[in-house]
Order: structure tokens, then C-alpha cells, then sequence
């Protein structure tokens, strides 16, 4: 397996969010995180990636056990992440976006003697044709629409040459056309490059569409976890979350 | 075309440069001795301006004690010359290794902590070698300072000192744009701009933070031990909370988020003291009210708003090239 995660537990004072979430994921899988507002999806992907510290429980991710480890460091580890929000560099050209992710990805971020202008240059660019802005490499990525922008999200987090990907909504705010566009492209990261995709998405169309499997999370544990039909057709699933029109 | 473009921008670059260079070079020879020594200082501040940039525009920190690094620069050659008589070029490279030994320290403490926070406690730092400068009397002459800080022969006349600082200063701004353009550079960019992302593609942002901080006080330090070259006399007011603040007020003046922007607005900071002071005495006041209408009117400051009609006019060009 790739992730591991035993007995999450994470609250915010009173609250808790995460009552003891466990689940394994095997390489290269592409699994969607499903679940109702506030169950804990969003959380969840904090915890693992050292944005939040958990209160209790372990996360192993490739063979090492990285509960609590910084942010920084279980990137490093090649485990890349997007953000429900899009968060890219406002102010800094797509090209300078993803080249400095590059540079971090080759350990070369104390480098002071190197000259950084075009350093990467092929690879930046063959990010960003992937993700379909190979026309926009030098707008500033504040001038992207929202959608474009999401992609240059995708890009940033291809360049660490993650192993895993955990998305955050990737198809947010983008038309069906587009859904469709960016989810082929993250199965053809999985299918090309051998990534392991875990992904959360309230589009319920794309889940069933593009997932392997789907785990249900509900009020901060595994409410539900197996092959796409198999969510479909149950019927508490659909109690709590998909409603009866499914 | 945007090849086309780019190069036709580096000409320009490279005609403008070339043609502050040939005016920076000639200047000696056709103005008084006063406006010789001006320039002098200007370019040793703008050594100081370009520095604290670094971690301003560059890092999107806003330290607030760097004035510290700049008067411990300028202490630490004095007291070498005079009170250790030590060689004058061993104390000229060791002055700004102080101020960055201090910076190692101070920006330990400090750069875990972020904008408000990080501001305030480099304010304490700084006033804290404010205060040993002012109270330790018996090394640093308190209030009355030292001077008579003598120089070799070779640079003891203006013109020659004049030259060596440029020669430094030129140096100075080479390293530093070569310090932006490097990786490191513009990764520090980049978490300017979204430190959590940056964070998230595997980058230590205190460390990085902290070796930013401490390369922005050695232009500081060098920044001020030329200044005590130039004039030959240090005070107190080099460490003061007040110069740190001038430091602040120059880069945005000019715009902190170009290369050039501090050294517009040492210039402009340097035409106000020298040219209004002779006319009043409030020429803080004058300085103040521009400063008012530049972060309400230009936020970017002078070279910012001309570098920002550049993007909008290119935005434009190809707006129109995508419509024929």
C-alpha cells in the first residue's frame, strides 16, 4: 500500500471531525473521497498533509510513518496536494509558477550561483501543455480565468513528480466539458505516469464516471468504501448522501 | 513575436544602462566637489535600499530593524580603524560580516514569526544595537559619535572615493540581481506571493526566510560601512528605528517590487533632503505628503506604475493581434 492511515482523529476545540478514520490505499488507484458537507473530507487531506497536526491516530505514506512530520517535509516525499480554494502564485507567470515548484523539486532552492532564467524550461513548458496552458506560459497567473487556473494548480503540484496526488475538488466552478477534460487528464497521470490519485469531488457525475473506488466519509469516519456500483446501490449511502434521485 | 518583443525590451535595457553608466562615470568630471560627495552617499544608501529589498519586495517580509545591521556595518569599521587600528581593506570586508553574524542571530529569533510579529521584534532587535551604540559611551562616544575615520590614500580624494564606491556599488547590484535570478530567488518570489503553496511543493520557508534575511543584512552592513567611508563619521542615528523606516519609505517610494525601485527612491528621498532643505526646514513634511499620495494613488510605487503600464500595454498589443 501507499497511504495508510489508522485511527485519524483531529478536533477544533469541541468539535470534532475526525473520529477515528482509517483506510488504506494501494499504488496507483484512482479513488474518490465523497461524503456530505463537513464530514471531514477537506480535514482529512489536511491532517495527511501536515497542514493540521491530528490529535491522535498515524498516517503512513510509502513505507514511512509521517504523522506529524512538517508540511514541507511529506512533500518532499512526493506526496503533492491541491487546495479546495485555488492557490497558486498571483502575481508570478504560469512559466515562473511551475518552475519555481521545479526548483524545489530538484533540491535546488539554496542555489544562488545558477542562473534562473529559463532553468527547466522544457519541463515547464511540457507541464503546462499536459494541462493545456502551453499558450498562456507567460501570462501572470492572476489573469488566468478560474478554470485555467485551477489547472496551473495541477501543474504546480505535477512538477514535484509526486508519487500521490491528493485533489481538493479539481473540477470546482468548471463547465461539464471541462470536468470531463481535466478528469481524463488525471486518469491519464494515473494510466502514464503511475500516480495514485485520491481525490475529493461533489461532482457526482465525474466520481461515478472516472473513480476506481469511492470511500464515504460521514461525520468523521469511513462510512462506506468499494468499487463505484457497489457505492451506488447502497442504500445507506444514499440515505445520507446521494439522495433518493440516484 | 514575443521574442521579438523581449528583445527589443533587453535593447532598451541595455541603452538605458549603458547610458546611467556613461553618465555615472562622467559626473565627476563636470560637477562641484559637493554634488561629488552626494553621490557618493547616495550610491553607498542605494547599496543599503537595494539590500533591504531583498527581504521587502522580493521576500514580502517588512523587517523593521535593519538599521541595526546598517549602524553596526558602520560601527564596527570605525571602531576597527581607530580604537583596533586594524587594515583599513580587512575592516571593509569584516563590517558586514558583523552585521550578518548579528542578522544570523536577530533573524533566528525572528523570521518564525510573520508579518505584524516579525515587524515588532526586529523593531526590539534593532533598537536594541540602537541603545548599546547610544549607552556604551566609553567605546562608541554615545550621542557624540566618532570621527575622523581615516582612509588610505587611494581613495582620499572625492573623485577616487567616488569611483571606488561606484565600483562597489556596481558590484553590489550585480550580485544582488544575479541573488534574485538564481533558483533561490525565485523561489523566495514565489513564497512572496503564496507561502502555503511554496510550503506544500516541499520548500522550508523558515530557513529560507532566515537566509534572506541574513543576505539582506550584509548589504545592509555594507551598505553602512561605506556610508562611514564616505563620511567619515558614524552617530547613533545610523542605527535608529527612524533610518529603518526611511529604508521602508525608499523602496516603496520607488517601487519594491522592481529591481531599480529603492534606488528611484533613495534618489528621490536624497533631492528632497538636499534640494527642499535648503528652502525649508519641514522637508519631511513634503516627503510625508508624497508618500501619502504615492501608496494611495501609485501602490507600486514609481517604477512600479511604469513597469505596470508596460504589462497593460502588452496585454493590449496582443488583445489587438488576437482580433486581426
Amino acid at each position: 500500500m501507499i497511504l495508510q492511515v489508522k485511527e485519524l482523529r483531529k478536533s477544533f476545540g469541541d468539535l470534532s471531525v475526525l473520529k477515528g478514520v482509517s483506510l488504506t490505499l494501494e499504488p496507483k488507484v484512482l479513488c474518490a473521497l465523497i461524503g456530505p458537507n463537513g464530514a471531514g473530507k477537506s480535514t482529512l487531506f489536511n491532517v495527511i498533509t501536515g497542514l493540521f497536526k491530528g490529535n491522535n491516530g498515524k498516517v503512513f505514506f510509502d513505507g514511512r510513518d509521517i504523522t506529524d512530520w512538517e508540511a514541507y517535509r511529506i512533500s518532499s516525499m512526493k506526496l503533492s496536494r491541491t487546495f479546495q480554494i485555488v492557490s497558486i502564485f498571483n502575481r508570478l507567470s504560469s512559466f515562473d509558477s511551475v518552475q519555481a515548484a521545479l526548483i524545489s523539486c530538484h533540491k535546488q532552492t539554496l542555489d544562488l550561483l545558477t542562473k534562473g532564467k529559463g532553468l527547466f524550461r522544457g519541463k515547464v513548458l511540457q507541464l503546462l501543455d499536459l494541462v493545456g496552458l502551453g499558450d498562456k506560459a507567460y501570462w501572470p497567473s492572476n489573469a488566468l480565468a478560474h478554470g485555467e487556473k485551477k489547472r496551473l494548480e495541477l501543474a504546480i503540484a505535477l512538477a514535484n513528480e509526486p508519487k500521490m496526488l491528493l485533489l481538493d475538488e479539481p473540477t470546482s466552478g468548471m463547465a461539464p466539458d471541462e470536468t470531463g477534460e481535466i478528469m481524463s487528464l488525471i486518469k491519464k497521470l494515473r494510466d502514464e505516469m503511475g500516480v495514485t490519485i485520491f481525490f475529493v469531488e461533489h461532482d457526482m457525475r465525474a466520481v461515478f464516471e472516472w473513480a476506481e473506488r469511492i470511500i464515504v466519509l460521514h461525520q468523521g469516519a469511513v462510512f462506506a468504501d468499494g468499487l463505484p456500483m457497489e457505492i451506488k446501490n447502497d442504500k445507506r449511502v444514499q440515505e445520507i448522501y446521494l439522495g433518493s434521485g440516484v | 513575436m514575443i521574442q521579438a518583443a523581449q528583445s527589443i525590451r533587453n535593447k532598451g535595457w541595455l541603452l538605458w544602462a549603458s547610458g546611467l553608466v556613461l553618465l555615472l562615470v562622467i559626473s565627476p568630471l563636470v560637477v562641484s566637489e559637493f554634488w561629488i560627495y552626494m553621490l557618493t552617499d547616495i550610491m553607498a544608501y542605494c547599496i543599503f535600499a537595494l539590500g533591504y529589498n531583498i527581504v521587502l519586495g522580493y521576500g514580502g517580509m517588512m523587517p523593521f530593524g535593519h538599521a541595526g545591521f546598517y549602524g553596526a556595518g558602520a560601527y564596527f569599521l570605525a571602531l576597527a580603524l581607530i580604537m583596533v587600528r586594524m587594515p583599513f581593506w580587512a575592516a571593509l570586508v569584516l563590517a558586514p560580516l558583523f552585521s550578518t553574524f548579528l542578522a544570523a542571530i536577530i533573524g533566528f529569533f525572528s523570521v518564525r514569526r510573520r508579518a505584524f510579529y516579525l515587524a515588532i521584534l526586529t523593531l526590539a532587535f534593532g533598537q536594541l544595537i540602537w541603545s548599546v551604540i547610544l549607552k556604551w559611551y566609553s567605546l562608541t562616544g554615545g550621542e557624540n559619535g566618532i570621527t575622523g575615520i581615516p582612509l588610505p590614500d587611494v581613495i582620499s580624494t572625492p573623485g577616487n572615493l567616488y569611483f571606488f564606491t561606484l565600483a562597489i556599488a556596481g558590484g553590489c547590484v550585480y550580485v544582488i540581481y544575479k541573488i534574485i535570478d538564481s533558483p533561490f530567488g525565485r523561489v523566495l518570489q514565489a513564497m512572496r506571493e503564496n507561502p502555503q503553496r511554496m510550503e506544500f511543493t516541499g520548500v522550508n520557508l523558515d530557513q529560507h526566510r532566515l537566509i534572506a534575511f541574513v543576505i539582506s543584512a550584509f548589504f545592509a552592513g555594507l551598505g553602512g560601512t561605506m556610508h562611514a567611508v564616505v563620511t567619515r563619521c558614524v552617530f547613533p542615528d545610523l542605527a535608529d528605528w527612524a533610518k529603518s523606516g526611511e529604508v521602508v519609505i525608499t523602496c516603496m517610494l520607488g517601487g519594491m517590487n522592481t529591481f531599480f525601485g529603492p534606488v528611484i527612491g533613495v534618489a528621490v528621498l536624497f533631492f528632497m533632503h538636499t534640494i527642499l532643505g535648503r528652502f525649508t526646514a519641514y522637508w519631511a513634511w513634503i516627503l510625508g505628503v508624497l508618500f501619502i499620495l504615492l501608496v494611495l494613488f501609485l501602490p507600486d510605487g514609481i517604477m512600479g506604475y511604469i513597469q505596470q503600464s508596460r504589462i497593460a500595454s502588452w496585454f493590449q498589443q496582443r488583445e489587438s493581434e488576437s482580433r486581426t
